[in-house]
């Protein structure tokens, strides 16, 4: 049977909850949209988080608690397969009734660890080009457009680092973000608050100063006698540069 | 921050970037209340430079002037450079508007001798107090230890670093009097001395009571410069291997000779030797975590890294008795020993093969080298190809196939 949900999280658990409870196998899992075509029998499923919840309890206990993330992961990597890979791995689990995270003889978990890898790749990356800019409203805004949809992933890491000041991280592809305020972290989407780019006007006297600055250090550190194109760019792809400080002059 | 500060940055960091090591890995520490970063052992390396090395931290000198005439040295007396010196404060406030930009993991800071050792370490060491007690700085601390500076101001040092360096530079003491006159294996080893038994003496406080303060977190590490000296690849890795295991080191880094200098105490390069430098690494790779010991990759009669093949690579060549290696039943130390093989994989290999027989068309979508690895293994039933018969075939062959991927890197 062909399965429909809203796109979110919870939306997919609760799918594959109802396809448990009322035993009727998915064959695709797929989220609405204008082009998707009503099959008939395609079942548009209401999100219950109480379902999800339960998916996700009963995947804990077999598993243990990694599980939620390698899921959690696997769906933000925003992947065609997602769905079906989640949804075909939580079939291998209750037929065998055991934790198969570390098989890797089966090829749906070599992918969906490779994907995992793929995405902590990413968060990483976002640990390492975030550039904050100081705005004159007094904030640091910082605009990031990454591979997979790693806002939900990387806030815990930069409130531990910069509890001191408002901050603001936005995907200017995927228009959400974090804003972290008077100490609490906060989700933004599609807010008016927020911009997808920083002209020349909203930074203060000293960001564009400290930027300058910074420029000129990163010029500075390369050894000319040792330059090498093809590890920089490995290091840091192209798609990334436009919004690094240090490659935009 | 002014022209002033831009122009000393220039310089500063011009003198600094010979210096390969940029970790901020291996400490951990946590924010405080009311203050700003925090180090979490894993390192990020925020931004990599043209010729493809990590930016991790910003690293400078405090001042290039400098007393001594090394003649590796871009900051020697004797140099015709541009000489510039930042004071304590501006330091501190490039460290702190670069971290919280999320430019910097932290500060490397070393400096030429200006004075003494003692005057020098002094400031580099108010550097840090200032930026941990009045900006309560939690990033990442990386300071030179200058030889000859007093164990008061070494431990005062430790107290705020995360890692402190002495640097050897040159891998024999004997190389290094010809090329630095004004220095000596003895005034490096006293200071590292001192710091390894402090921190060996906090660790096992730390043991006892959580509220022991960090010593050095990140350990102490070095550097040697390659290729300006005879020194071949046997002495060198015998002395970071004695580094590890004798002084306890966390890193040894090799900093392929770039010439810097024309000096006539130093041969006149026409590039830095960077495969050899690569080699180095990965010998010194398999010291730390493949569980190899300098004299199983290197001998009297082997002194030297292979250029072309990787110390895994031509060590399981030259012993080909010890392979193949079955990968469902020889143990994780056995597996990381076949080439193409790295940790991460043999771990993935040892959990999966719980779950029953593991074989080679599975393994080869595992995520492994198979260019490297299909020489090395067997599954139980398929044996090892090539390789009892003749090890000289299969690094013709491999060399030849790699020569040709190689060759359309080039073209491509």
């Amino acid at each position: 049977m062909q399965y429909r949900y809203d796109g979110t999280y919870e939306g997919l658990l609760t799918v594959i909850f109802d396809s448990y409870a009322n035993r009727r196998r998915a064959t695709s899992i797929t989220t609405d949209s204008p082009e998707v075509q009503l099959a008939l029998s395609s079942c548009r499923t209401t999100t219950d988080k109480s379902k999800a919840d339960r998916v996700l309890k009963k995947m804990k206990e077999i598993c243990g608690k990694k599980v939620s993330l390698f899921f959690f992961k696997n769906f933000l990597s925003e992947k065609e397969e997602r769905e079906m890979n989640i949804y075909r791995f939580i079939q291998r689990v209750i037929r065998e009734n055991k934790n198969v995270l570390g098989d890797f003889r089966d090829p749906l978990i070599v992918e969906m660890q490779r994907t995992i890898k793929q995405v902590d790749r990413e968060v990483h990356r976002m640990h390492a080009f975030v550039r904050f800019q100081e705005t004159t409203d007094g904030k640091y805004m910082a605009l990031i457009r990454p591979d997979f949809d790693v806002v939900p992933l990387i806030g815990p890491h930069f409130v531990k680092r910069y509890p001191g000041f408002e901050w603001v991280i936005y995907d200017i592809q995927r228009h959400k973000g974090i804003h972290f305020t008077e100490g609490q972290l906060v989700y933004v989407k599609g807010n008016a608050l927020m911009k997808s780019e920083l002209s020349h006007d909203d930074l203060t006297g000293r960001e564009k100063a400290i930027q300058g600055l910074w420029r000129t250090y990163f010029r500075h550190v390369s050894i000319g006698e040792r330059k090498n194109d093809r590890l920089h760019v490995q290091h840091i792809p192209k798609r990334y540069w436009p919004l690094l400080t240090e490659k935009n002059e | 921050m002014t022209e002033r500060v831009l122009e000393k940055l220039s310089i500063l960091s011009d003198a600094a970037k010979y210096d390969v090591s940029c970790a901020s890995s291996g400490s951990v520490r946590k924010n405080t209340p009311g203050g700003m970063g925090n180090a979490t052992g894993m390192g990020i390396c925020h931004s990599y430079t043209a010729d493809g090395r990590c930016v991790s931290l910003l690293k400078i000198l405090l001042t290039n002037h400098c007393i001594y005439d090394c003649a590796y040295c871009v900051s020697r007396k004797s140099n015709d450079v541009k000489r510039a010196a930042f004071t304590v404060q501006e330091v501190v406030d490039l460290t702190v508007e670069f971290y919280r930009r999320n430019y910097i993991e932290g500060l490397f800071l070393s400096s030429g001798i200006f004075r003494d050792a003692d005057y020098t370490m002094e400031r580099l060491v108010r550097i840090a107090r200032d930026l941990r007690q009045i900006h309560r700085f939690n990033g990442y601390i990386h300071l030179k230890a200058i030889p000859g500076a007093s164990e008061e101001l070494l431990h005062e040092a430790g107290m705020y670093a995360d890692r402190l360096s002495v640097n050897l530079e040159i891998p024999s003491e004997m190389s290094l009097k010809k090329v630095a006159p004004e220095k000596n294996y003895a005034s490096v080893y006293k200071p590292m001395n001192y710091l390894k038994e402090s921190i060996t003496e906090y660790k096992a406080e730390k043991k006892v009571s959580k509220k022991a303060p960090l010593f050095v977190p990140g350990g102490q590490s070095t550097q040697l410069v390659v290729g300006a000296t005879e020194e071949n690849d046997f002495q060198i890795m015998k002395l970071a291997g004695n580094l590890y295991d004798e002084q306890k080191l966390r890193r040894v880094y090799y900093s392929g000779y770039v010439p810097v200098s024309n000096d006539p105490r130093v041969p006149a390069l026409g590039s830095a030797p960077l495969i050899r430098e690569n080699r180095l690494y990965q010998a010194d790779w398999l010291l730390r975590f493949y569980g190899f010991t300098v004299d199983e990759l290197l001998s009297e009669d082997y002194p030297d890294l292979d250029l072309d093949l990787d110390p895994k690579m031509r060590y399981a060549l030259r012993h080909p008795g010890e392979f193949p290696v079955d990968i469902n039943r020889d143990p994780y130390s056995r597996i990381l020993r076949v080439p193409g093989i790295g940790v991460k994989s043999a771990k993935k290999i040892i959990r999966a093969r719980k779950f029953g027989k593991i074989r080679m068309e599975q393994l080869r979508k595992l995520g492994i080298a198979w260019n490297r690895a299909q020489y090395f293994l067997t599954d139980g039933g398929v044996p090892a190809r090539l390789l009892e018969k003749d090890p000289a075939l299969v690094e013709g062959r491999f060399l030849s196939l790699k020569g040709r991927t190689d060759q359309l890197k080039l073209f491509a």
